[in-house]
């Protein structure tokens, strides 16, 4: 069962070592200098994320859990194009606001109400129900942590199906976990230093001034997004994106954010350089077999596999019903 | 691992770069590696973690966000299966006390929680987000900081569920 992993792994691993990136995007400057593995490209990610899945479903279907698979993720456009300080892409804004980061009401609203993994739940005995929580999230047990570039500190137990499913994916739950984490860490620390850089919050005065001009009275393109929120009709979205598109460009923040935000990444991506480049190789040599895993499932003629047909015999809860909270003091 | 890593000589072959990338893996019976690294330092040690399984041991408790007044899941505590605009009224006043916080809800969607600071939070940057099956096990640290920058220590207050589809997509920008 290694043996493949091993196989691809090696062979990915020379073809991001030696050769051109396997059908990716050229790396930026940075990169380039650093000799970085290149990133997963946004549908890339979703395959990994989708073979995650699916392996979780297997190993809960040998623990005695059918779960069904979920209903597919509303939007399939790409993830803007970097960086995303501010968006600066007018043609992709015009066509697609904020891409698949912000959906229509509706589209939350059918989410909700087609919960096939949700009704399946419900659908067990609370005894049962718990067994399958320990099955699929490990209980508490065995569990490993990591300290991040920020200082905070991600725990998660290294039992269940999704970290067994990430371990079979990527060939090691722990190791996975750990640099998975810092890389995550790496680029979440850089933004949050990139947003409060003067260069980037002195081009923002330009840009601010712009958007309030159209209506839409906001610091930063951060607190522009939040005020629209993950779920927004269509038309409001394009009305932002494309405000914060048209004014990152008419002001001097297009120009300036992408340099600021690379210098900042290229810092924490220095120190963190082992953690950053182990995660995006163990991506890339993963993206074979996620490939192979969703091709797999799509195909798989029974229902040992594949569930999408499958719908759950009690669709009893409406969304957002609540328990009262358990009320203790150990 | 280590002496890969400290090592640093010019011709680095693939073989000796997986090794790196997967340990575990490459402790299989691979052919040995005849190079070692150009990647300078070492990579952020995993460390074992916080028993939990007392917790969910008790009884048939499936689905919680769990909250705790003390560092490492100690001292008083509380518990929710479902979303909680307030968190004053829970446990005795939970309100701007929860130091450690572990998210035992089901994986998928709605499986990412929002620990708010604020009451009846729909979308805020005041908040800070735990995935589903990860704990943070000490907020007095400072480390562990709402989006627009201060503490979580003693200071959340209301929680939702929500899915974070940048999260899904890899997208580190619009993700929470």
């Amino acid at each position: 069962m290694r043996w493949p992993a091993v196989l691809s792994l090696l062979l990915l691993g020379t073809l991001t070592a030696c050769g051109p990136e396997p059908g990716g995007t050229p790396a930026d400057g940075a990169e380039r200098g650093a000799a970085l593995p290149r990133q997963v490209t946004a549908d890339e990610r979703v395959t990994l994320s989708r073979a995650e899945e699916i392996l979780e479903r297997r190993c809960l279907a040998r623990a005695g859990f059918d779960v069904p698979a979920p209903p597919e993720r509303g939007r399939t456009e790409l993830a803007p194009p970097a960086p995303a300080l501010v968006l600066s892409d007018l043609a992709y804004a015009r066509e697609h606001g904020y891409g698949p980061r912000v959906r229509t009401p509706e589209e939350t609203a059918r989410l909700l109400a087609d919960d096939p993994v949700g009704d399946y739940l419900r659908a067990l005995s609370p005894k049962r129900r718990a067994q399958a929580l320990r099955a699929w999230q490990g209980g508490g047990v065995d569990t490993v942590e990591v300290t991040l570039p920020s200082g905070m500190t991600r725990g998660r137990s290294s039992r269940g199906c999704t970290s067994e499913a990430r371990g079979e994916l990527y060939g090691d739950f722990r190791t996975w976990f750990g640099v998975d984490a810092v890389d995550q860490g790496v680029t979440a620390l850089a933004m949050d230093r990139a947003q409060e850089d003067p260069a980037f919050t002195g081009a923002l005065r330009g840009w601010s001034h712009c958007v309030a001009v159209r209506g839409l009275p906001h610091e930063s393109p951060r607190r522009l997004r939040d005020a629209l929120g993950d779920s927004a009709p269509r038309a409001k979205e394009i009305e932002y994106a494309v405000a914060e598109a048209e004014c990152a460009v008419s002001s001097t923040l297009a120009e300036i954010a992408p340099e600021v935000e690379e210098r900042h990444l290229a810092r924490i991506r220095a120190r963190y350089l082992v953690d950053v480049t182990n995660a995006r190789r163990m991506r890339l040599a993963a993206l074979a077999k996620a490939v192979r895993i969703v091709r797999e499932d799509e195909t798989a003629p029974d229902d040992t596999t594949r569930h999408t047909t499958r719908r759950a015999r009690h669709p009893s809860r409406a969304p957002g019903t609540t328990r009262p909270p358990e009320r203790q003091t150990r | 691992m280590k002496h890969y890593v400290r090592t640093v000589l010019t011709a680095a072959s693939a073989f000796a770069l997986v090794a790196v990338a997967a340990p575990a893996v490459a402790a299989a019976p691979a052919p040995a590696p005849t190079a070692t690294v150009v990647t300078p330092g070492k990579p952020t040690p995993v460390r074992p973690g916080a028993d939990l399984s007392t917790l969910v041991a008790a009884d048939d408790a499936d689905g919680y966000l769990y909250a705790f007044d003390l560092p490492d899941f100690q001292g008083a505590w509380c518990r929710w299966n479902s979303n909680d605009s307030w968190w004053g009224d829970d446990c005795g006043n939970f309100n701007d006390r929860a130091t450690s916080v572990w998210n035992n809800g089901f994986p998928g969607y709605y499986s990412e929680v929002s620990l708010n600071r604020d009451v009846n939070l729909s979308t805020n940057l005041a908040r800070l987000c735990i995935e589903a099956g990860d704990y943070y096990a000490d907020l007095s640290l400072g480390y562990e900081k709402f989006l627009d920058g201060p503490s979580a220590d003693n200071a959340i207050s209301s929680h939702h569920w929500f899915t974070d589809d940048a999260d899904y997509y890899g997208d580190p920008h619009y993700a929470c």
